[in-house]
């Protein structure tokens, strides 16, 4: 991030200073340092072709006008449950400035491009982001999501209700999203419903991680260049990934309980054509899993640790896996989607359960 | 005055390691005299990387000690035999400019004092590589069970052990374990003492990859980046990339 004044400087650096710890199998960790104290958020990675296409299934099926509500919701509902994060009281004016300039150009700098310029007028609570090539948004041309996720955060900053709508002009040159007073009211988060769980701090932060075999975390990633950060966005295998906090995927399918077997089909729809392509050249069943199990540790999707086929059976278990209040369904359905390509099968989720002390993911298909 | 600037040039004298592509990341070698750490995961090729080195100094007419103290003779012989440079480097040994030590621990505790005392009254020696040197303080592996007085012990041992590597000026190479979940195991300040760290790691994703670090080379401009390598009947192979 630029950072263009003293006011940005005391934000950055004074009150939130962030952190990325990244040397943890399994585990992702972004924590905020600061006067106002630690705070700390579990992050995943996930492949943006995955969400894209469930964006693309959903806009063929609901239609432009319902679809777009949709994903209003869920950007409104991440970008509200973003904030929670960060500060529990209002924003002084004096600082509103910062604070958007901030939040946005962090969101810009993990590939949601769509925020690179920031304009805002805070006596009227009035903003305009504009970039280009906007993650996920790009492939579908909807950027309804995103605009939800302006106003959640925006609304959270300001202290008030501040709706936002996408202006794009020739999807992915020009994105375009304003948020200001004279929207009219499009949805309301129910707080409640969506605040981080009261125990998301001791389910989600293992303090000692103890591994069964050797897998990766996300910064051996980084070290054998498997990932990297290009133009904002960053890449696996020439695959753009979605970096997001870890309550993300279920706030998705909590969206989607109306269209619960649209969700469904069509995440493992998109994990498995991924899948396919993503282990073509890997060979074996063994070696697949090996590549799967891999990837997903160092994508923060806790530690596979555990994998035992039998005849129409396929049992996967991930020790400290992300806890959200909704559950861990996205996850399973992708990681079906993934099964389902390695060993050419059209395995269902028969069973999905999570226990705690330590944090434990068990998904059974069949 | 551009010559006198000439003469007085502080040129580090250099050691090579003995694989090509790792003398290049550190500007040809490692510094003369310098104890290096050589950390790594079980399997990686840490103990592989040693015998080029050993080789690398024994083609020299350097002798060279290869202290080990965690597996048999037999072991080591069969980890030479892997490679095309056995045939030499079983020469080599049999000429007596490379000379193999492996003990056990007890054993070792018991004649660490003379065996020290030996290499320092040996002129011949330039060369010496422990491996592992976390085994030179066996108790450390449950640091949480030692007691004071044993922990000075692991302490003066280190300390001992450095004091007479940089006296008598030899270049070394202490092997330092990791476990598989990267956290070292209890080094104490040994990556403070050492004047490098060669890091060899892999990554396994269906295949293995493995890659060399270089975080820490005192007086080198050493290479950034890291570079991929390969284990073959050549032994350790650095890997060009495009």
């Amino acid at each position: 991030m630029v950072i263009k004044n003293a006011k940005d400087f005391f934000i950055n650096k004074i009150i939130f200073p962030n952190v990325l710890i990244t040397d943890r199998p399994g585990v992702i960790i972004s924590k905020t340092l600061g006067i106002f104290g630690n705070r700390k958020r579990r992050m995943i990675y996930d492949f943006e072709d995955i969400f894209a296409s469930l964006q693309r299934e959903t806009l063929a099926e609901l239609g432009n006008g319902r679809a777009s509500d949709l994903f209003y919701k869920i950007g409104k509902d991440v970008g509200t449950q973003y904030s929670f994060f960060f500060s529990k009281q209002k924003i002084p004016t004096l600082f509103l400035q910062s604070f958007i300039n901030y939040t946005f150009s962090r969101l810009a700098s993990v590939g949601m491009s769509f925020a690179k310029f920031i304009s805002f007028d805070p006596k009227n609570i009035s903003l305009v982001l504009e970039g280009e090539e906007n993650i996920i948004c790009r492939q579908t041309g909807n950027a309804s999501m995103f605009a939800g996720l302006v106003s959640g955060v925006l609304s959270s900053l300001c202290g008030e209700n501040i709706e936002a709508e996408a202006k794009c002009i020739d999807c992915s040159k020009k994105c375009r999203i304003e948020a200001n007073r004279d929207i009219s009211v499009k949805y309301l988060p129910s707080l409640k419903e969506i605040a981080p769980l009261k125990n998301y701090d001791s389910l989600n932060f293992p303090s000692k991680i103890n591994l069964p075999s050797k897998l990766p975390a996300l910064n051996d990633f980084y070290n054998f260049k498997k990932i990297i950060h290009k133009d904002t966005k960053f890449y696996f295998k020439g695959r753009v990934l979605f970096f997001s906090e870890a309550n993300m995927p279920g706030i998705v399918a909590k969206n989607y309980e109306d269209n619960k077997k649209l969700f469904e089909n069509a995440t493992i729809k998109s994990a498995e054509s991924l899948a396919l392509d993503l282990f073509r050249e890997t060979g074996k069943t063994k070696n697949k899993l090996n590549y799967l199990q891999g990837l997903l540790s160092a994508f923060g999707w806790g530690v596979p640790y555990y994998y035992k086929r039998e005849s129409n059976q396929v049992i996967f278990k991930f020790l400290y896996s992300p806890i959200n209040r909704y559950g861990s369904l996205y996850q399973a359905l992708e990681l079906n989607g993934f099964l389902n390509a390695i060993f050419n099968k059209k395995f269902r989720i028969k069973s999905l359960e999570t226990k705690y002390n330590p944090v434990v993911t068990e998904i059974t298909y069949s | 005055m551009a010559n006198k600037a000439k003469n007085t040039e502080f040129k580090i004298e250099r050691e090579s390691l003995g694989i090509k592509g790792v003398d290049e990341m550190i500007e040809g070698g490692i510094p003369r005299g310098a104890i290096i750490g050589l950390s790594g995961p079980p399997g990686v090729g840490k103990s592989i990387f040693t015998l080029h080195f050993l080789l690398e100094g024994a083609r020299k007419g350097e002798k060279c000690v290869y202290i080990n103290l965690e597996e048999p003779q037999e072991n080591i012989n069969n980890m030479i035999n892997q490679f095309e440079f056995s045939k030499e480097f079983m020469n080599l040994v049999k000429e007596g400019r490379i000379v193999i030590k492996c003990f056990t621990y007890p054993e070792y505790e018991k004649i660490y004092s003379d065996l020290f005392q030996k290499i320092k009254e040996d002129e011949e020696i330039k060369r010496i590589v422990i491996d592992s040197f976390n085994c030179f303080f066996s108790a450390s592996f449950s640091p949480e069970s030692l007691n004071i007085g044993q922990e000075v012990n692991i302490r003066r041992m280190i300390n001992q052990a450095f004091s007479m590597l940089r006296k008598k000026g030899l270049t070394s190479l202490l092997v330092l374990e990791m476990q598989l979940d990267k956290q070292p195991r209890f080094y104490y300040n040994v990556p403070h003492l050492v004047d490098g760290i060669i890091n060899l790691d892999f990554l396994e994703l269906g295949t293995i990859e493995r890659r060399i670090f270089i975080p820490k080379m005192r007086w080198t401009n050493q290479f950034k980046e890291s570079k991929s390598f390969d284990i073959n009947k050549k032994g350790i192979v650095v890997l060009k990339e495009g």
